[in-house]
């Protein structure tokens, strides 16, 4: 098989590791597997995440998967994305390991943003990385007894067992004079529960520690035990609350993918025509959170109003205004009929010319953007580290865009700007989302200019088994990921879904140091996190903290406090 | 005798049901602006008194949680009160009285704030005091600038005996910039700000308490923009009717409650056109605000 | 000031369009209780429960456990489940989510035992059968029985059309 490689990064990186490299497997046209041993996985994931040759690289998901049934193993791959100036490959690095040894070398101390990942799977599956800074439950709660895993094959997803808390924040330094500022579970600024646990000294943050995955709901353990593939379908689009759509196209592009199915090109663009949609809300979401968060109400309910228009659309076309439940596995359900597509430009018209007037109200506002400017910087470098995505990467430099780099839908037939800024504050992120609106109603007009006729549903006869691959999209916040492996019986093997504010809420902590607690809620927002998405919540390391730390009593009474408004 | 008993009872009414009221008008009006119908004008009396029925909350260890809120009460009355009323003074009516009264606000309200052991109540007591001692420093430079020019620091004459010169323009412009600061409209209403550190000073109070602090709050602001209008309007009616006769009295109180409704309306639009701003923004704001009152202090010496 | 955009909702009424997805709602006259929704239903908020000894199938609709997708509607053979406009869900019991349809089975003209399809649905059939292309008289002996009669029905007459040919044989021989 490794004969047979064309693609240019799969073959340097053979030629480089050669007989490292026990073999290889061409998932997609743009996906490979390299399957080695389990001491040069860290070689290879360190060589090719800093490798000169590739223009941006980041880790796209990593999969743990109970191969036991299958072949007596259990398999780690590293996915990445590459880009180069000729081609966007997925790589995945992928090894075996044993039932009786599961260990292999970290990769996290030299790729900062492997840290979770590989918490995870120490957690649900029980492979342990050997060497890693800080390894620790990642999103079990702290009552889970040990050396129960989750995701193995022989844990019922009914079962629920319980045992004693016992979970510690470490300090991994000595302690010195600075307060402790508790942000969460339950606190106004953040829409679901998370916990950041800050540490200050009067008013400026010297470190931040994090805990969360309260919303941690086992999606993937019901998407193998349960549900067919057409159900899991329904499950993709509700794990978030805003860009559920895109998680639904993720997924049924994996299977479409794997089992070659045409869809049609008219599906194809209303799919894109219902991204795009979901982006514009998103994006003015964003915007009315962050000037709440400020204290400029009239701009967040300026943002809403004009959002409102987008959601009446919405419910119009698809039914409801979030959960738009149009996507089967070979295209849509309904289809766009003439009056609605009149509705749409109608509706896209009015809210061009409302939304340029908001943003240039907002921009004018001198005290929203002194808030803004210079607040929560990431460079670039650290931004790439850690493979932080969407606009917040955007923002600091990174020219990514899974839209352009692996065209999917119909995104390869229309064409459109990527607005990326260097500065890497909250404000260069705010540009970006208020640009990527224009380009996102550009979109729209475009595609509603040149749909083609045609079915929207592509028959299939049956998905293949045991087969992989994965569907990506570029969701208002990120490249989101979803890995699918098919298994028998109409039910998925394994599904493993990445979302984007994963990556993100990794560099969360270094982008508060540095700057005061009025600042923290609008930093974290900045990211525009969504924690169901993630369903996740990790710890941060703190430095130099006195212990001045609130117990449980005092913090729930905080929280109880925090729910009576001020006018 | 029953003139001064019927002043004192009209005074205190207005005090604490009409500084409620006027709360609640202006969320009436940001509600207009932002195209939404808002809640209803009496509202915030409501929730006033629906909070006074609820059980009282205070941290358990701080026994002067439990009279902070009653004295902050008694406090804004009692500076309501030495403000005058058109031109009836009926306690005290001294410039310094007020700085004495709002100091005493704020300590009794930040102390406990300081003692407790959270985090956010001891952010806001911190922002609190520093906007109330950068904001109150400036205001005593005024206080000489009237004592140069007129010699007396009582309110109703310096009143009347206001002229155009350069440096009571500066002084009376600089005491409109306090009284909004110490009002704390956005963008300075900072020291209790809701999405940042969850009500700041007042987050450890609950029920009862809460709603009597909320009201002393209302009180004092409604007592410094009296007093700021009161600057306005004596000048205003003594230019008009000359003498100070019955007329007068009422004319007067005509005026300062017109001036009054300006202030709250044109705070009210400022407020939907700013964000909060950080404390050290505060600072150096209202260290230039000193500076240009020491201005004004230096030209009233210079006799101008 | 511009337009007001607000509304004193649940004082004034809201109404959805009319695409809106909103809460299911089971027509008593059309379901003939043959359980193809109970099949799309990605949650199981539709369940069928029969009970063979007294003869009696429930459609059990519950609302609380349905995600409004709409499969339900796209797959009813005689338009019974639509998903109504209705987007307020929300009650003091679980109860009032809950809606059952019963449905009589069909009982056996010949040993009386109930058979596992309801009445509705043998008339159904009639319905969309084309008259045309079938013996009328064959169906009506059929169609009222449970699957265990038919067959055995169906044995006799076989059996008693190879005997009639077999002894028809046999006289012939002997005739001859």
């Amino acid at each position: 098989m490794r004969e047979d490689v064309e693609v240019s990064q799969v073959k340097s990186i053979i030629e480089r590791f050669k007989d490292k490299i026990l073999d290889v497997k061409k998932v997609q046209d743009n996906q490979w597997i390299l399957i080695t041993d389990r001491d040069s996985l860290r070689p290879i994931v360190t060589y090719i995440m800093q490798s000169e040759k590739f223009k941006e690289a980041h880790i796209a998901t990593m999969v743990g998967t109970d191969e036991r049934p299958l072949r007596g193993k259990m398999s780690v791959t590293f996915w990445i994305n590459t880009l180069t100036d000729s081609m966007n490959v997925f790589i995945g690095v992928r090894t075996y390991l044993e039932e009786d040894n599961l260990e292999y070398d970290s990769v996290s101390k030299d790729v900062p943003g492997a840290n979770w990942y590989e918490r995870e799977i120490y957690d649900m599956l029980g492979v342990v990385p050997r060497g890693h800074p800080d390894l620790r439950r990642l999103i079990l709660p702290d009552d889970w007894p040990d050396n129960v895993y989750p995701l193995r094959k022989d844990f019922k997803y009914t079962e629920s067992p319980v045992s004693y808390p016992n979970y510690s924040f470490t300090y991994t330094e000595e302690r010195s004079s600075c307060a402790i500022v508790p942000l969460g579970p339950y606190h106004v600024s953040l829409d679901e529960p998370a916990h950041f646990k800050l540490y200050v000294r009067g008013e400026e943050i010297v470190g931040c520690d994090y805990k969360g995955f309260y919303s941690h709901r086992g999606v993937e353990k019901i998407a193998e035990s349960r549900l067919t593939y057409e159900q899991v379908n329904f499950i993709a689009e509700r794990i978030c609350g805003i860009c559920g759509y895109t998680h639904s196209t993720a997924y049924c592009q994996a299977i479409e993918r794997i089992s070659k199915i045409e869809v049609p090109e008219r599906a194809e663009y209303i799919r894109t025509l219902l991204l795009e949609i979901e982006r514009i809300h998103s994006h003015l979401l964003w915007l009315g959170v962050a000037s709440h968060l400020v204290g400029f109400e009239s701009g967040f309910m300026d943002a809403w109003r004009i959002r409102e228009r987008i959601m009446w659309l919405a419910e119009r076309l698809t039914g409801n205004r979030k959960t738009y439940g149009m996507n089967v596995i070979g295209g849509v359900r309904r289809d766009l009929l003439d009056y609605r597509k009149d509705l749409v430009t109608k509706t896209v018209k009015e809210l061009k010319k409302e939304y340029k007037e908001f943003v240039d109200r907002l921009t004018s506002i001198k005290s929203f953007i002194r808030r803004c400017e210079g607040i929560g910087v990431l460079k670039y470098d650290k931004a790439r580290a850690y493979g932080v995505l969407g606009p917040t990467g955007r923002g600091s430099g990174r020219n990514i865009d899974v839209r352009r780099d692996h065209s999917y839908a119909a995104y390869k037939d229309v064409d459109f700007k990527v607005p990326v800024y260097k500065e890497g504050d909250v404000l260069s992120r705010a540009l970006t989302r208020i640009d990527e609106v224009f380009e996102s109603i550009w979109i729209i007009e475009q595609v509603l200019d040149s749909i083609p006729g045609g079915d929207v549903i592509a028959e299939y006869t049956e998905i293949p088994q045991y087969e992989e691959g994965l569907g990506y999209t570029e969701a208002p916040r990120g490249e989101n990921v979803h890995y699918v492996m098919t298994g028998e019986k109409n039910m998925v093997y394994r599904f493993r879904v990445r979302a984007p504010t994963y990556a993100n809420l990794q560099a969360v902590p270094e982008m508060l140091k540095g700057y005061t607690v009025a600042d923290a809620p609008l930093i974290i927002a900045s990211i525009d996190p969504c924690y169901s998405c993630t369903e996740r919540v990790t710890i941060i390391d703190v430095r130099d903290c006195k212990t001045m730390t609130l117990d449980e009593y005092e913090f729930n009474m905080l929280s109880v406090k925090a729910s009576k408004r001020w006018f | 005798m029953i003139a001064s008993v019927l002043t004192i009872a009209i005074a205190i009414a207005l005090l604490t049901i009409f500084s409620v009221l006027m709360e609640g008008i202006r969320g009436k009006i940001k509600a207009r602006l932002q195209q939404r119908i808002g809640g209803s004008i009496v509202h915030e009396i409501h929730d006033i008194l629906d909070l006074l029925t609820l059980k009282g909350i205070t941290p358990e260890e701080l026994p002067i949680y439990v009279v902070a809120p009653y004295f902050a009460f008694s406090l804004s009355l009692a500076l309501g009160l030495s403000v005058p009323f058109g031109k009836i003074v009926i306690v005290s009516g001294n410039m310094l009285t007020i700085i004495l009264l709002v100091l005493s606000i704020t300590a009794i309200i930040s102390i406990p704030a300081m003692l407790v052991n959270n985090v956010y109540s001891n952010i806001g007591a911190n922002r609190e005091i520093i906007i109330t001692f950068t904001a109150l420093i400036p205001f005593m430079l005024v206080c000489g600038i009237f004592l140069v020019k007129f010699n007396t620091l009582s309110i109703v004459e310096i009143a009347e005996s206001l002229l155009v010169t350069p440096s009571v323009i500066l002084g009376l412009a600089v005491i409109g910039y306090v009284v909004y600061v110490l009002s704390e409209f956005a963008p300075f209403d900072i020291s209790r700000s809701n999405t940042e550190i969850i009500d700041g000073i007042f987050s450890e109070y609950g029920g009862r308490f809460l709603g009597i602090l909320e009201w002393a709050f209302f009180i004092k602001r409604f007592s410094l923009v009296m007093f700021f209008s009161s600057l306005l309007a004596i000048p205003i009616t003594k230019g008009i009717l000359g003498v100070s006769t019955y007329g007068g009295h009422v004319l007067a109180f005509a005026f300062q409650l017109v001036f009054l409704t300006l202030y709250y309306i044109i705070a009210t639009l400022i407020e939907e056109r700013t964000a909060r701003t950080r404390i050290n923004n505060v600072i150096k704001v209202n260290g230039v605000v000193t500076l240009v009152a020491f201005l004004g202090l230096i030209l009233s010496l210079f006799g101008l | 000031m511009s337009k007001i955009v607000t509304l004193e909702y649940p004082l004034k009424e809201l109404k959805a369009p009319e695409e809106y997805r909103g809460l299911p709602y089971i027509d008593p006259h059309k379901c003939i209780g043959c359980g193809a929704c109970r099949n799309a239903c990605p949650s199981d908020a539709v369940m069928k429960i029969d009970d063979i000894k007294n003869g009696i199938r429930k459609i059990i609709l519950d609302v609380g456990r349905c995600i409004r997708c709409g499969r339900c509607e796209e797959v009813c053979p005689t338009g019974a489940i639509k998903l109504t406009t209705i987007f307020e869900a929300a009650s003091k019991s679980r109860e009032n989510h809950i809606e059952i349809i019963e449905l009589k089975l069909l009982r056996c003209s010949r040993c009386g035992r109930y058979s596992e399809f309801t009445e509705r649905q043998v008339m159904f059939a009639l319905d969309i059968l084309p008259r045309e292309a079938l013996e009328v008289e064959a169906l009506d002996k059929r169609i009222w029985l449970c699957r265990d009669c038919r067959r055995e029905t169906a044995l006799s007459e076989a059996v008693d059309k190879e005997w009639k040919w077999y002894y028809g044989k046999l006289v012939k021989s002997t005739w001859e």
